[in-house]
Protein backbone atom coordinates (compact mmCIF):
# COMPACT_ATOMS: atom_id res chain seq x y z
CA UNK A 1 0.00 0.00 0.00
CA UNK A 2 2.91 2.41 0.18
CA UNK A 3 4.04 3.88 -3.06
CA UNK A 4 6.79 6.21 -3.84
CA UNK A 5 5.02 9.10 -5.57
CA UNK A 6 6.82 11.76 -7.78
CA UNK A 7 6.96 14.49 -4.88
CA UNK A 8 9.41 11.56 -3.48
CA UNK A 9 6.39 11.34 -0.20
CA UNK A 10 5.54 8.44 1.30
CA UNK A 11 1.47 8.03 0.49
CA UNK A 12 -0.64 5.21 2.19
CA UNK A 13 -2.97 4.61 -0.72
CA UNK A 14 -6.42 3.81 1.34
CA UNK A 15 -8.67 4.40 -1.81
CA UNK A 16 -8.48 0.00 -2.92
CA UNK A 17 -9.03 -0.44 0.72
CA UNK A 18 -11.95 1.11 0.90
CA UNK A 19 -13.54 0.60 -2.29
CA UNK A 20 -12.75 -3.22 -0.55
CA UNK A 21 -14.50 -2.83 2.08
CA UNK A 22 -17.69 -1.23 0.35
CA UNK A 23 -17.97 -3.97 -2.18
CA UNK A 24 -17.68 -6.85 1.01
CA UNK A 25 -20.68 -4.79 2.94
CA UNK A 26 -22.71 -4.34 -0.15
CA UNK A 27 -22.34 -8.26 -0.45
CA UNK A 28 -23.86 -8.80 2.83
CA UNK A 29 -26.36 -6.30 2.51
CA UNK A 30 -28.06 -7.62 -0.42
CA UNK A 31 -27.65 -11.07 0.03
CA UNK A 32 -28.43 -11.44 4.13
CA UNK A 33 -32.15 -12.19 4.61
CA UNK A 34 -33.41 -10.39 8.05
CA UNK A 35 -35.06 -14.14 9.59
CA UNK A 36 -36.37 -13.16 12.88
CA UNK A 37 -37.11 -15.22 15.48
CA UNK A 38 -39.98 -16.51 13.54
CA UNK A 39 -37.78 -19.21 12.24
CA UNK A 40 -36.03 -20.61 14.75
CA UNK A 41 -32.83 -23.46 13.58
CA UNK A 42 -34.52 -26.41 12.68
CA UNK A 43 -33.11 -29.24 10.89
CA UNK A 44 -35.49 -30.02 7.88
CA UNK A 45 -36.04 -32.72 5.41
CA UNK A 46 -34.16 -32.33 2.02
CA UNK A 47 -36.34 -34.75 -0.13
CA UNK A 48 -33.97 -37.14 -3.02
CA UNK A 49 -35.61 -35.13 -5.35
CA UNK A 50 -35.86 -31.54 -6.62
CA UNK A 51 -38.80 -29.59 -5.42
CA UNK A 52 -39.58 -28.88 -8.89
CA UNK A 53 -43.14 -27.42 -7.38
CA UNK A 54 -42.15 -25.83 -4.82
CA UNK A 55 -42.08 -21.67 -4.00
CA UNK A 56 -39.88 -19.75 -2.86
CA UNK A 57 -40.22 -18.49 0.74
CA UNK A 58 -40.49 -14.84 -0.27
CA UNK A 59 -43.95 -15.85 -1.88
CA UNK A 60 -46.82 -14.21 -0.42
CA UNK A 61 -45.09 -13.48 3.20
CA UNK A 62 -47.31 -11.14 4.14
CA UNK A 63 -50.91 -13.38 4.30
CA UNK A 64 -49.94 -16.52 6.55
CA UNK A 65 -48.32 -18.05 9.46
CA UNK A 66 -45.07 -20.03 10.33
CA UNK A 67 -46.07 -22.69 12.87
CA UNK A 68 -42.86 -24.44 13.38
CA UNK A 69 -42.36 -27.97 15.42
CA UNK A 70 -40.22 -28.43 17.36
CA UNK A 71 -38.29 -31.16 19.33
CA UNK A 72 -36.46 -31.18 22.54
CA UNK A 73 -33.25 -30.96 20.83
CA UNK A 74 -31.75 -27.34 21.69
CA UNK A 75 -29.22 -27.60 18.75
CA UNK A 76 -30.90 -29.12 15.79
CA UNK A 77 -27.68 -30.42 14.48
CA UNK A 78 -27.05 -32.47 17.62
CA UNK A 79 -26.06 -36.16 16.96
CA UNK A 80 -29.69 -37.74 17.89
CA UNK A 81 -30.69 -40.94 19.81
CA UNK A 82 -31.34 -42.92 16.79
CA UNK A 83 -33.03 -45.09 19.25
CA UNK A 84 -35.25 -42.01 20.10
CA UNK A 85 -38.96 -41.85 18.36
CA UNK A 86 -39.19 -37.93 18.36
CA UNK A 87 -42.33 -36.35 19.61
CA UNK A 88 -43.19 -32.65 19.36
CA UNK A 89 -41.70 -30.75 21.97
CA UNK A 90 -43.39 -27.48 21.66
CA UNK A 91 -44.92 -25.27 18.69
CA UNK A 92 -44.05 -21.99 18.06
CA UNK A 93 -46.67 -20.15 16.09
CA UNK A 94 -45.18 -16.64 14.91
CA UNK A 95 -43.58 -15.71 18.68
CA UNK A 96 -45.74 -17.60 20.77
CA UNK A 97 -45.06 -20.46 21.88
CA UNK A 98 -47.42 -23.67 22.61
CA UNK A 99 -46.04 -26.71 24.69
CA UNK A 100 -46.67 -29.43 23.25
CA UNK A 101 -47.33 -31.54 26.60
CA UNK A 102 -49.94 -29.26 27.60
CA UNK A 103 -53.58 -30.19 28.10
CA UNK A 104 -54.81 -27.34 26.31
CA UNK A 105 -52.35 -27.15 23.77
CA UNK A 106 -54.37 -28.34 20.95
CA UNK A 107 -57.25 -25.41 21.65
CA UNK A 108 -54.32 -23.15 22.04
CA UNK A 109 -52.92 -23.55 18.85
CA UNK A 110 -56.43 -23.04 17.22
CA UNK A 111 -56.65 -19.99 18.76
CA UNK A 112 -53.96 -18.45 17.78
CA UNK A 113 -54.24 -19.52 13.97
CA UNK A 114 -57.70 -18.25 14.55
CA UNK A 115 -56.59 -14.74 15.42
CA UNK A 116 -53.60 -14.25 13.24
CA UNK A 117 -56.36 -15.12 10.17
CA UNK A 118 -58.47 -12.82 11.73
CA UNK A 119 -55.34 -10.00 12.25
CA UNK A 120 -55.10 -10.21 7.97
CA UNK A 121 -57.82 -8.24 7.45
CA UNK A 122 -58.86 -8.26 4.00
CA UNK A 123 -56.37 -11.42 2.97
CA UNK A 124 -57.90 -13.94 5.37
CA UNK A 125 -59.06 -15.57 1.98
CA UNK A 126 -55.73 -16.50 0.59
CA UNK A 127 -54.42 -16.62 4.16
CA UNK A 128 -52.53 -20.09 4.71
CA UNK A 129 -50.32 -21.65 7.29
CA UNK A 130 -46.40 -22.62 6.85
CA UNK A 131 -45.80 -25.65 8.81
CA UNK A 132 -41.53 -26.07 9.61
CA UNK A 133 -41.28 -29.39 11.20
CA UNK A 134 -38.45 -30.91 11.96
CA UNK A 135 -37.60 -34.27 9.63
CA UNK A 136 -37.72 -36.39 12.33
CA UNK A 137 -41.22 -35.59 13.90
CA UNK A 138 -43.50 -38.13 14.00
CA UNK A 139 -46.86 -37.47 11.53
CA UNK A 140 -49.22 -37.45 14.14
CA UNK A 141 -47.83 -34.33 16.16
CA UNK A 142 -47.75 -32.17 12.20
CA UNK A 143 -51.39 -33.42 11.65
CA UNK A 144 -52.25 -31.83 14.58
CA UNK A 145 -51.45 -28.66 13.13
CA UNK A 146 -53.00 -29.44 10.02
CA UNK A 147 -56.34 -30.78 12.27
CA UNK A 148 -55.87 -26.88 13.81
CA UNK A 149 -55.83 -24.85 10.79
CA UNK A 150 -58.42 -26.94 9.81
CA UNK A 151 -60.62 -26.10 12.77
CA UNK A 152 -59.18 -22.12 12.40
CA UNK A 153 -60.69 -21.93 8.77
CA UNK A 154 -57.89 -22.14 7.22
CA UNK A 155 -57.90 -24.01 4.03
CA UNK A 156 -54.28 -23.68 2.44
CA UNK A 157 -51.00 -24.48 3.92
CA UNK A 158 -47.25 -24.96 3.15
CA UNK A 159 -44.67 -27.67 3.61
CA UNK A 160 -41.44 -26.57 4.20
CA UNK A 161 -38.42 -28.46 2.98
CA UNK A 162 -34.88 -27.85 1.74
CA UNK A 163 -34.36 -27.98 -2.13
CA UNK A 164 -31.92 -29.97 -3.08
CA UNK A 165 -31.43 -28.44 -5.82
CA UNK A 166 -30.53 -24.65 -4.64
CA UNK A 167 -26.96 -26.11 -4.14
CA UNK A 168 -24.97 -23.85 -1.36
CA UNK A 169 -26.77 -22.09 1.68
CA UNK A 170 -27.20 -18.79 1.85
CA UNK A 171 -26.30 -16.32 4.20
CA UNK A 172 -29.11 -15.33 6.76
CA UNK A 173 -29.17 -12.89 9.65
CA UNK A 174 -30.25 -14.56 12.92
CA UNK A 175 -31.55 -13.48 15.98
CA UNK B 1 21.74 19.54 7.00
CA UNK B 2 21.87 17.52 4.20
CA UNK B 3 19.38 14.99 3.11
CA UNK B 4 20.22 11.96 1.85
CA UNK B 5 17.85 9.98 -0.22
CA UNK B 6 16.97 7.23 1.62
CA UNK B 7 14.04 5.27 2.89
CA UNK B 8 14.75 6.74 6.43
CA UNK B 9 15.09 10.39 5.41
CA UNK B 10 12.19 10.57 3.38
CA UNK B 11 10.17 9.59 6.15
CA UNK B 12 12.12 12.03 8.26
CA UNK B 13 11.10 15.04 5.26
CA UNK B 14 7.66 14.06 5.78
CA UNK B 15 6.99 14.60 9.10
CA UNK B 16 9.22 17.49 9.17
CA UNK B 17 6.47 19.20 6.24
CA UNK B 18 4.00 18.20 8.47
CA UNK B 19 5.60 19.98 11.90
CA UNK B 20 6.52 23.17 9.72
CA UNK B 21 2.69 24.15 10.32
CA UNK B 22 1.67 24.39 6.38
CA UNK B 23 -2.32 24.22 6.24
CA UNK B 24 -2.28 21.28 3.69
CA UNK B 25 -5.73 20.40 2.51
CA UNK B 26 -6.82 16.97 3.73
CA UNK B 27 -9.52 14.77 4.32
CA UNK B 28 -9.66 13.01 7.29
CA UNK B 29 -10.86 9.35 6.82
CA UNK B 30 -10.20 7.61 9.95
CA UNK B 31 -13.54 8.17 11.37
CA UNK B 32 -15.27 6.65 8.04
CA UNK B 33 -12.72 4.16 8.23
CA UNK B 34 -13.65 2.95 11.44
CA UNK B 35 -17.51 2.83 11.34
CA UNK B 36 -17.32 0.69 7.83
CA UNK B 37 -15.06 -1.66 9.65
CA UNK B 38 -17.53 -1.63 12.22
CA UNK B 39 -19.75 -2.51 9.99
CA UNK B 40 -18.14 -5.25 8.21
CA UNK B 41 -17.30 -7.15 11.78
CA UNK B 42 -20.82 -6.79 12.62
CA UNK B 43 -22.26 -8.75 9.75
CA UNK B 44 -19.23 -10.77 9.66
CA UNK B 45 -20.09 -12.28 13.48
CA UNK B 46 -23.93 -11.73 12.96
CA UNK B 47 -24.53 -13.23 9.71
CA UNK B 48 -24.99 -17.50 10.00
CA UNK B 49 -26.10 -19.66 7.34
CA UNK B 50 -28.96 -21.70 6.51
CA UNK B 51 -29.83 -24.24 4.11
CA UNK B 52 -32.36 -22.57 1.48
CA UNK B 53 -35.82 -23.42 1.93
CA UNK B 54 -38.84 -23.62 -0.21
CA UNK B 55 -42.59 -24.36 0.26
CA UNK B 56 -44.90 -26.84 -0.91
CA UNK B 57 -48.09 -25.66 -1.35
CA UNK B 58 -51.41 -28.23 -0.57
CA UNK B 59 -54.66 -27.79 1.16
CA UNK B 60 -55.22 -28.32 4.40
CA UNK B 61 -57.23 -31.56 5.09
CA UNK B 62 -61.02 -31.00 5.68
CA UNK B 63 -63.02 -32.91 7.86
CA UNK B 64 -65.90 -33.33 5.10
CA UNK B 65 -63.46 -33.85 2.62
CA UNK B 66 -63.59 -32.56 -0.85
CA UNK B 67 -65.25 -34.59 -3.17
CA UNK B 68 -63.75 -35.50 -6.62
CA UNK B 69 -65.62 -37.34 -9.32
CA UNK B 70 -62.29 -38.58 -10.70
CA UNK B 71 -60.80 -41.81 -9.10
CA UNK B 72 -58.26 -40.26 -6.47
CA UNK B 73 -54.80 -42.35 -6.18
CA UNK B 74 -53.90 -43.38 -2.44
CA UNK B 75 -50.56 -43.65 -1.12
CA UNK B 76 -50.21 -45.41 2.36
CA UNK B 77 -47.03 -44.28 4.07
CA UNK B 78 -46.25 -46.84 7.13
CA UNK B 79 -43.12 -46.90 9.49
CA UNK B 80 -40.84 -49.52 9.67
CA UNK B 81 -38.16 -50.21 12.17
CA UNK B 82 -37.80 -50.19 16.07
CA UNK B 83 -37.43 -46.51 16.16
CA UNK B 84 -39.46 -45.90 13.08
CA UNK B 85 -35.81 -44.93 11.21
CA UNK B 86 -37.45 -46.18 7.97
CA UNK B 87 -40.92 -46.00 5.71
CA UNK B 88 -42.86 -48.03 3.55
CA UNK B 89 -45.14 -47.11 0.75
CA UNK B 90 -47.48 -48.29 -0.86
CA UNK B 91 -49.63 -47.16 -3.87
CA UNK B 92 -53.27 -48.09 -4.37
CA UNK B 93 -52.95 -52.00 -4.49
CA UNK B 94 -49.29 -51.76 -5.40
CA UNK B 95 -46.43 -53.91 -4.05
CA UNK B 96 -45.29 -52.26 -0.68
CA UNK B 97 -41.58 -50.69 -1.45
CA UNK B 98 -39.16 -48.95 0.75
CA UNK B 99 -37.67 -47.49 -1.54
CA UNK B 100 -38.83 -44.11 -2.19
CA UNK B 101 -37.20 -43.42 -5.88
CA UNK B 102 -40.07 -45.99 -6.69
CA UNK B 103 -43.16 -43.73 -5.85
CA UNK B 104 -41.27 -40.98 -7.75
CA UNK B 105 -40.93 -43.23 -10.51
CA UNK B 106 -44.44 -44.49 -10.09
CA UNK B 107 -46.46 -41.24 -9.69
CA UNK B 108 -44.09 -39.50 -12.62
CA UNK B 109 -45.41 -43.21 -14.41
CA UNK B 110 -49.02 -42.33 -13.62
CA UNK B 111 -49.16 -39.04 -15.18
CA UNK B 112 -47.00 -39.81 -18.21
CA UNK B 113 -49.82 -43.17 -18.88
CA UNK B 114 -53.25 -40.59 -18.28
CA UNK B 115 -51.92 -37.30 -18.79
CA UNK B 116 -54.01 -36.41 -16.47
CA UNK B 117 -52.73 -34.04 -13.33
CA UNK B 118 -56.13 -33.24 -11.96
CA UNK B 119 -56.32 -36.80 -10.11
CA UNK B 120 -56.35 -36.32 -6.73
CA UNK B 121 -53.26 -38.01 -4.92
CA UNK B 122 -54.54 -38.66 -1.07
CA UNK B 123 -51.69 -39.55 1.25
CA UNK B 124 -52.51 -41.97 4.32
CA UNK B 125 -49.54 -41.80 6.64
CA UNK B 126 -49.89 -43.25 10.31
CA UNK B 127 -49.48 -41.29 12.54
CA UNK B 128 -45.69 -42.79 13.78
CA UNK B 129 -43.90 -42.16 11.04
CA UNK B 130 -41.58 -39.89 10.97
CA UNK B 131 -42.37 -36.28 8.97
CA UNK B 132 -39.34 -36.41 6.61
CA UNK B 133 -40.77 -39.48 4.68
CA UNK B 134 -44.09 -37.93 4.15
CA UNK B 135 -42.43 -34.95 2.52
CA UNK B 136 -40.92 -37.08 0.89
CA UNK B 137 -44.01 -38.40 -0.71
CA UNK B 138 -45.69 -35.15 -1.01
CA UNK B 139 -42.80 -33.82 -3.06
CA UNK B 140 -42.89 -37.05 -5.54
CA UNK B 141 -46.59 -35.74 -6.15
CA UNK B 142 -46.07 -32.29 -6.49
CA UNK B 143 -43.29 -32.67 -8.81
CA UNK B 144 -44.93 -35.24 -11.07
CA UNK B 145 -47.23 -33.12 -11.73
CA UNK B 146 -50.44 -33.22 -9.77
CA UNK B 147 -51.66 -30.30 -9.09
CA UNK B 148 -54.22 -32.08 -5.95
CA UNK B 149 -52.09 -33.67 -3.40
CA UNK B 150 -53.81 -33.90 -0.01
CA UNK B 151 -53.46 -35.82 3.30
CA UNK B 152 -56.42 -38.09 4.47
CA UNK B 153 -58.25 -36.38 7.84
CA UNK B 154 -58.23 -37.78 10.19
CA UNK B 155 -61.81 -39.16 11.35
CA UNK B 156 -62.04 -37.87 14.76
CA UNK B 157 -59.91 -34.50 16.14
CA UNK B 158 -56.81 -36.47 18.31
CA UNK B 159 -55.39 -33.91 20.96
CA UNK B 160 -51.96 -32.97 21.75
CA UNK B 161 -49.35 -35.90 22.60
Amino acid sequence: MLRRSTGNRLQLQLTPMIDCTFQLILFFLLTTQMAGQELPDLLLHEPEKPMSSALAPDAGRRSHVTVNVLTRYKAPKDERDPNFSIVADRYQVGLDMVSAGHPEAFSRLTELLRSRKSSAGGDAAEFWVEIRADRDIRYGDVESVMQAASDAGIERMSLTAVDPQDGDAGPVKGE
Amino acid sequence: MALKKTNSDRRFVFQARHRSGRKALSVTLTPMIDVTFQLLLYFLLTTTFIAPEKQLMGTVPSPSGRPSILLPIHVVVEPVGASNESAQYQIDDGAPTQDVGEVYAALAGRVQHSGDTEIPVVIHANRDVRWAFVIEVFNAASSSGFTEVVFESASQTAGMQ
